[in-house]
């Protein structure tokens, strides 16, 4: 989108960029596509309700579970940001957890978006089965088939994965400009640079550079 | 690539891979096929054959979505596989289009074409409807805690 941002825009951009860089270790690299598209009125909006959306997630699954659901749903969409990000989080909880490393690597996302959608589903229903999270693969199917408009019937996981279908759709948005390069988590949890640092060498990934 | 016509709508069928040539062809035979009608076609652009695309064709996919968009009643992007829905988003986004969409399947595709919201107020009011609905969930489950304490 080319539209400019204003100054009162810009200048917004800027003190959420030293936030965010303090906060995440980053500035977000969406924001200003946000700001661009939906106005100060809409950064409100969708912020909120992208807020209330993972508190929601969190509580009920907790942070490993509800970031692999917000990453799938987020990866349906093709955005290179937020499903990588959100496994990325998912994969830091975990390791700082339990100490050992979750089934799927973040890095994996680029690949898994360019198989079909039924090979991307059977690898990381199959990689979660194996690694002992079957509740965590049903709900990843349950939310591909809500996701197409397939699924029967109704289960208590719906409200839960409907909502980050829906507010990931409206993320992505203003997510899908940024390049593969920029993800990264987007979790406090990544403030802790030992644990950031242990996560990267045990994938057997050199650091990237922080800016 | 394949241009059919059915009703008011109009698919475009693409073939592997999507580059410059995929882009000529489609202004050369959809385009003037949405001039001039008595009522707007909706259009239709199949991409579930396509596994990739040439990142550098991307500035004039958004021009040329731009005129689909002027032409069209709405429009929507077919595909099976993530990075091509990317794509098809990356540049109805460009577009500033918001009576396009992206669609996993022809049933969704359809579903789109027969509505009338736009893209992102959609989003929206979905995510506001399923967060109603963990409220209404949240708030009759603690009535039934209450009820047995």
């Amino acid at each position: 989108m080319s539209r400019e941002l204003t100054l009162a825009q810009r200048a917004f951009v800027r003190v959420m960029d030293a936030l965010s860089t303090r906060v995440l270790g980053h500035p977000l690299p969406f924001l200003r596509e946000l700001m661009r598209t939906h106005g100060f009125a809409g950064y409100r909006t969708i912020t909120s309700t992208i807020q209330r959306v993972q508190e929601q997630c969190v509580q009920r699954y907790g942070p490993v579970e509800a970031n692999v659901l917000i990453a799938s749903g987020a990866l349906w969409n093709g955005c290179r940001f937020c499903s990588r990000s959100h496994l990325w989080n998912a994969n830091l909880h975990y390791l700082r957890d339990t100490g050992t490393l979750f089934p799927i690597d973040d890095a994996e996302v680029p690949r898994l978006q360019r198989l079909s959608d039924e090979e991307v589903l059977q690898y990381i229903t199959q990689r979660l089965h194996e690694g002992g999270f079957a509740a965590l693969a049903q709900r990843v199917e349950r939310l591909f088939h809500l996701k197409i408009g397939d699924a029967t019937g109704t289960t208590d996981d719906d409200p839960y994965l409907l909502a980050a279908i829906a507010a990931w759709d409206w993320m992505a948005e203003c997510t899908i400009v940024v390049e593969e390069d920029q993800a990264f988590p987007t979790d406090p949890v990544a403030r802790d640079r030992a644990l950031y640092a242990r996560y990267l060498q045990a994938r057997g990934r050199a650091k990237p550079d922080s800016g | 690539m394949r241009i059919t016509r059915q009703g008011p709508r109009v698919t475009v069928c693409l073939d592997d891979p999507v580059d410059a040539r995929s882009i000529s062809e489609i202004e050369r035979l959809l385009l003037p096929q949405l001039v001039g009608q008595g009522s707007r076609l909706d259009v239709l652009i199949d991409l579930q054959a396509v596994r990739s695309f040439d990142f550098e064709v991307r500035a004039a996919l958004i021009a040329l979505h731009r005129s689909i968009a002027k032409q069209a009643r709405r429009s929507v992007y077919l595909a099976t596989r993530a990075h091509i829905r990317g794509l098809a988003l990356w540049l109805i986004h460009g577009a500033e289009d918001p009576a396009s969409s992206v669609a996993m399947t022809l049933a969704q595709a359809e579903a789109w074409l027969s509505q009338g919201k736009d893209r992102v107020g959609w989003a929206l009011e979905r995510a506001e409807s399923a967060l109603a609905a963990i409220a209404d969930t949240s708030t009759r489950t603690s009535g039934r805690t209450r009820g047995r304490t």
